[in-house]
Protein backbone atom coordinates (compact mmCIF):
# COMPACT_ATOMS: atom_id res chain seq x y z
CA UNK A 1 0.00 0.00 0.00
CA UNK A 2 2.72 1.95 1.17
CA UNK A 3 5.04 1.47 -2.17
CA UNK A 4 2.13 2.03 -4.23
CA UNK A 5 1.15 5.69 -2.76
CA UNK A 6 4.75 6.43 -2.95
CA UNK A 7 4.99 5.18 -6.63
CA UNK A 8 2.16 7.91 -7.99
CA UNK A 9 3.82 10.85 -5.19
CA UNK A 10 7.02 10.45 -7.01
CA UNK A 11 6.99 11.70 -10.47
CA UNK A 12 10.34 10.03 -11.86
CA UNK A 13 12.11 10.93 -15.28
CA UNK A 14 14.41 8.99 -17.03
CA UNK A 15 18.23 9.74 -17.40
CA UNK A 16 17.62 10.22 -21.05
CA UNK A 17 14.46 12.00 -20.60
CA UNK A 18 16.36 14.65 -18.36
CA UNK A 19 19.93 15.07 -20.37
CA UNK A 20 16.90 15.56 -23.03
CA UNK A 21 14.94 18.77 -21.10
CA UNK A 22 18.12 20.16 -20.22
CA UNK A 23 19.38 20.42 -23.71
CA UNK A 24 16.34 22.06 -24.50
CA UNK A 25 16.84 24.54 -21.40
CA UNK A 26 20.20 25.41 -22.55
CA UNK A 27 19.76 25.50 -26.19
CA UNK A 28 16.69 27.81 -25.28
CA UNK A 29 19.06 30.45 -23.37
CA UNK A 30 21.70 30.07 -26.14
CA UNK A 31 18.87 31.46 -28.69
CA UNK A 32 17.60 34.06 -26.44
CA UNK A 33 21.04 35.50 -25.15
CA UNK A 34 23.24 35.07 -29.06
CA UNK A 35 19.84 36.69 -30.50
CA UNK A 36 18.93 39.91 -27.90
CA UNK A 37 23.31 40.43 -27.91
CA UNK A 38 23.46 40.42 -31.74
CA UNK A 39 20.40 42.93 -31.75
CA UNK A 40 22.06 44.92 -29.21
CA UNK A 41 25.27 44.76 -31.41
CA UNK A 42 23.73 45.73 -34.69
CA UNK A 43 21.65 48.68 -33.04
CA UNK A 44 24.80 49.35 -30.41
CA UNK A 45 24.54 52.82 -31.01
CA UNK A 46 20.53 53.09 -29.98
CA UNK A 47 21.15 50.79 -27.11
CA UNK A 48 23.83 53.21 -25.73
CA UNK A 49 21.66 56.38 -26.27
CA UNK A 50 18.65 54.22 -24.29
CA UNK A 51 20.83 53.26 -21.22
CA UNK A 52 22.65 56.79 -21.08
CA UNK A 53 18.94 58.01 -20.32
CA UNK A 54 18.28 55.39 -17.27
CA UNK A 55 18.49 56.54 -13.63
CA UNK A 56 19.94 53.51 -12.15
CA UNK A 57 22.41 53.09 -15.25
CA UNK A 58 23.06 56.52 -16.55
CA UNK A 59 26.40 57.93 -16.34
CA UNK A 60 27.88 54.14 -16.81
CA UNK A 61 25.97 53.57 -20.03
CA UNK A 62 29.01 52.80 -22.31
CA UNK A 63 30.56 50.41 -20.39
CA UNK A 64 27.03 48.46 -19.33
CA UNK A 65 26.41 48.86 -23.52
CA UNK A 66 29.31 46.67 -23.65
CA UNK A 67 29.31 44.54 -20.69
CA UNK A 68 25.54 43.33 -21.25
CA UNK A 69 26.03 41.74 -24.68
CA UNK A 70 29.45 40.89 -23.57
CA UNK A 71 27.79 38.39 -20.67
CA UNK A 72 25.46 36.96 -22.96
CA UNK A 73 28.13 35.95 -25.30
CA UNK A 74 30.07 34.51 -22.07
CA UNK A 75 27.08 32.91 -21.07
CA UNK A 76 26.34 31.64 -24.21
CA UNK A 77 29.46 29.85 -24.46
CA UNK A 78 29.57 28.29 -21.22
CA UNK A 79 26.20 26.48 -21.93
CA UNK A 80 27.86 25.00 -25.03
CA UNK A 81 30.14 23.28 -23.32
CA UNK A 82 29.18 20.07 -21.25
CA UNK A 83 31.89 21.15 -18.72
CA UNK A 84 30.72 24.44 -18.23
CA UNK A 85 27.34 23.97 -18.48
CA UNK A 86 26.25 24.22 -14.86
CA UNK A 87 28.36 27.58 -14.78
CA UNK A 88 26.11 28.95 -17.88
CA UNK A 89 23.10 27.93 -16.08
CA UNK A 90 23.66 29.71 -12.93
CA UNK A 91 24.74 32.50 -15.15
CA UNK A 92 21.40 32.61 -17.28
CA UNK A 93 19.83 32.50 -13.57
CA UNK A 94 21.38 35.36 -12.37
CA UNK A 95 21.68 37.38 -15.15
CA UNK A 96 17.52 36.67 -15.52
CA UNK A 97 16.60 37.73 -11.86
CA UNK A 98 19.34 40.86 -11.97
CA UNK A 99 16.98 42.09 -15.30
CA UNK A 100 13.48 41.39 -13.87
CA UNK A 101 14.50 42.93 -10.83
CA UNK A 102 15.76 46.32 -12.67
CA UNK A 103 12.65 46.19 -14.70
CA UNK A 104 10.45 45.61 -11.71
CA UNK A 105 12.23 48.56 -9.67
CA UNK A 106 12.15 51.00 -12.51
CA UNK A 107 8.33 50.45 -13.29
CA UNK A 108 7.42 50.99 -9.26
CA UNK A 109 9.70 53.43 -9.20
CA UNK A 110 7.30 55.52 -11.79
CA UNK A 111 10.88 56.56 -13.66
CA UNK A 112 10.96 56.78 -17.91
CA UNK A 113 11.53 53.12 -18.73
CA UNK A 114 13.05 52.79 -21.71
CA UNK A 115 13.69 48.83 -23.63
CA UNK A 116 16.27 48.52 -26.60
CA UNK A 117 15.66 44.40 -26.08
CA UNK A 118 16.07 44.05 -30.07
CA UNK A 119 13.92 42.87 -32.15
CA UNK A 120 10.82 41.01 -31.96
CA UNK A 121 11.14 41.25 -27.53
CA UNK A 122 11.02 45.13 -28.19
CA UNK A 123 6.88 44.92 -29.27
CA UNK A 124 6.33 43.36 -26.16
CA UNK A 125 5.07 45.49 -23.37
CA UNK A 126 6.66 46.19 -20.04
CA UNK A 127 4.09 43.49 -18.02
CA UNK A 128 4.69 41.14 -20.54
CA UNK A 129 8.14 41.25 -20.33
CA UNK A 130 8.26 40.41 -16.67
CA UNK A 131 6.14 37.48 -17.41
CA UNK A 132 9.00 36.35 -20.19
CA UNK A 133 11.10 37.07 -17.80
CA UNK A 134 9.85 35.02 -14.62
CA UNK A 135 9.08 31.97 -16.92
CA UNK A 136 12.85 31.93 -17.96
CA UNK A 137 14.08 32.11 -14.11
CA UNK A 138 12.28 29.27 -13.36
CA UNK A 139 13.16 27.28 -16.72
CA UNK A 140 16.79 28.19 -15.54
CA UNK A 141 16.01 27.10 -11.83
CA UNK A 142 14.97 24.08 -13.40
CA UNK A 143 17.58 23.41 -15.68
CA UNK A 144 20.13 24.04 -12.96
CA UNK A 145 18.09 21.28 -10.77
CA UNK A 146 17.98 19.03 -13.68
CA UNK A 147 22.11 19.17 -14.21
CA UNK A 148 22.31 18.25 -10.68
CA UNK A 149 20.13 15.75 -10.22
CA UNK A 150 21.87 14.21 -13.60
CA UNK A 151 25.42 14.99 -11.99
CA UNK A 152 24.44 13.13 -8.41
CA UNK A 153 23.12 9.76 -10.58
CA UNK A 154 26.47 9.68 -12.46
CA UNK A 155 28.38 9.75 -9.32
CA UNK B 1 30.51 16.40 -29.71
CA UNK B 2 26.26 16.23 -30.67
CA UNK B 3 25.30 18.46 -28.17
CA UNK B 4 27.93 21.11 -29.08
CA UNK B 5 26.85 20.58 -32.52
CA UNK B 6 23.35 21.32 -31.93
CA UNK B 7 24.62 24.37 -29.57
CA UNK B 8 26.65 25.53 -32.89
CA UNK B 9 23.68 25.25 -34.80
CA UNK B 10 20.98 27.28 -32.33
CA UNK B 11 24.02 29.72 -32.18
CA UNK B 12 23.88 30.47 -36.19
CA UNK B 13 19.83 30.39 -36.07
CA UNK B 14 19.86 33.16 -33.25
CA UNK B 15 22.55 35.03 -35.42
CA UNK B 16 20.21 34.80 -38.58
CA UNK B 17 17.28 35.33 -37.16
CA UNK B 18 18.47 38.72 -34.84
CA UNK B 19 20.08 39.98 -38.37
CA UNK B 20 16.77 39.36 -40.32
CA UNK B 21 14.07 40.72 -37.34
CA UNK B 22 16.16 43.70 -37.25
CA UNK B 23 16.97 44.47 -40.83
CA UNK B 24 13.20 43.68 -41.25
CA UNK B 25 12.50 46.96 -38.70
CA UNK B 26 14.41 49.10 -40.46
CA UNK B 27 13.04 48.04 -43.59
CA UNK B 28 12.30 50.77 -46.02
CA UNK B 29 13.02 53.30 -43.60
CA UNK B 30 15.76 55.48 -42.78
CA UNK B 31 15.51 56.59 -39.83
CA UNK B 32 18.06 59.75 -38.37
CA UNK B 33 17.89 60.25 -35.09
CA UNK B 34 17.78 63.72 -33.97
CA UNK B 35 18.61 64.47 -29.92
CA UNK B 36 17.09 67.31 -27.92
CA UNK B 37 19.09 70.35 -26.65
CA UNK B 38 18.08 73.65 -25.14
CA UNK B 39 15.49 75.48 -26.08
CA UNK B 40 13.79 72.54 -28.05
CA UNK B 41 16.27 72.19 -30.46
CA UNK B 42 16.63 69.25 -32.13
CA UNK B 43 19.90 68.29 -33.72
CA UNK B 44 21.91 65.28 -35.44
CA UNK B 45 24.87 63.54 -33.32
CA UNK B 46 25.08 62.34 -29.72
CA UNK B 47 25.14 65.60 -28.00
CA UNK B 48 27.74 65.98 -25.61
CA UNK B 49 26.82 66.62 -21.71
CA UNK B 50 24.35 65.21 -19.65
CA UNK B 51 20.87 65.82 -18.74
CA UNK B 52 19.64 68.29 -16.84
CA UNK B 53 16.88 66.81 -15.50
CA UNK B 54 16.96 63.24 -15.25
CA UNK B 55 13.36 63.02 -14.45
CA UNK B 56 12.62 64.76 -17.57
CA UNK B 57 11.50 62.98 -20.65
CA UNK B 58 12.73 64.06 -23.64
CA UNK B 59 15.57 64.79 -21.66
CA UNK B 60 17.23 68.39 -21.90
CA UNK B 61 20.57 68.29 -22.91
CA UNK B 62 23.33 71.23 -23.20
CA UNK B 63 25.65 71.48 -26.13
CA UNK B 64 28.87 71.79 -24.72
CA UNK B 65 30.61 71.58 -27.96
CA UNK B 66 29.12 73.21 -31.29
CA UNK B 67 28.10 70.75 -33.36
CA UNK B 68 27.75 72.95 -36.64
CA UNK B 69 24.85 71.09 -37.62
CA UNK B 70 21.36 72.29 -38.71
CA UNK B 71 18.90 72.63 -35.49
CA UNK B 72 15.22 73.16 -35.84
CA UNK B 73 12.53 74.05 -33.27
CA UNK B 74 10.60 71.52 -31.93
CA UNK B 75 7.40 74.15 -32.76
CA UNK B 76 8.21 73.83 -36.31
CA UNK B 77 9.58 70.31 -37.14
CA UNK B 78 10.29 69.30 -40.55
CA UNK B 79 8.26 67.07 -42.34
CA UNK B 80 8.50 63.43 -40.99
CA UNK B 81 9.74 64.01 -37.99
CA UNK B 82 8.16 62.73 -34.40
CA UNK B 83 9.94 61.96 -31.13
CA UNK B 84 9.23 58.36 -30.08
CA UNK B 85 8.59 56.75 -26.79
CA UNK B 86 12.37 56.79 -25.83
CA UNK B 87 12.05 60.87 -25.99
CA UNK B 88 14.77 60.49 -28.92
CA UNK B 89 13.49 62.67 -32.38
CA UNK B 90 13.16 60.48 -35.39
CA UNK B 91 13.03 61.47 -39.17
CA UNK B 92 11.46 59.14 -41.20
CA UNK B 93 12.17 59.50 -45.24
Amino acid sequence: METSINKRLHFTLSAKTKSIVLDVITNLFILLFVYTAVSKIITFHTFEVVLSRSVLIGHFSKIVAWFIPAIEIIISLLLMFPKTKWLGLIGSFVLMIVFTSYLIYMINSGSTLTCNCGGIIASLKWKQHIFLNIALIIIAGGGIWLKNNLRNNNH
Amino acid sequence: MRGLLISLFTTIIAISISLVSNAELNKNRSVRTYYQITNGLYVTGIPVGTCSQLSLNPCSITYLIDPGVVTFSIYNPPQGFHINSLGIGIMEF
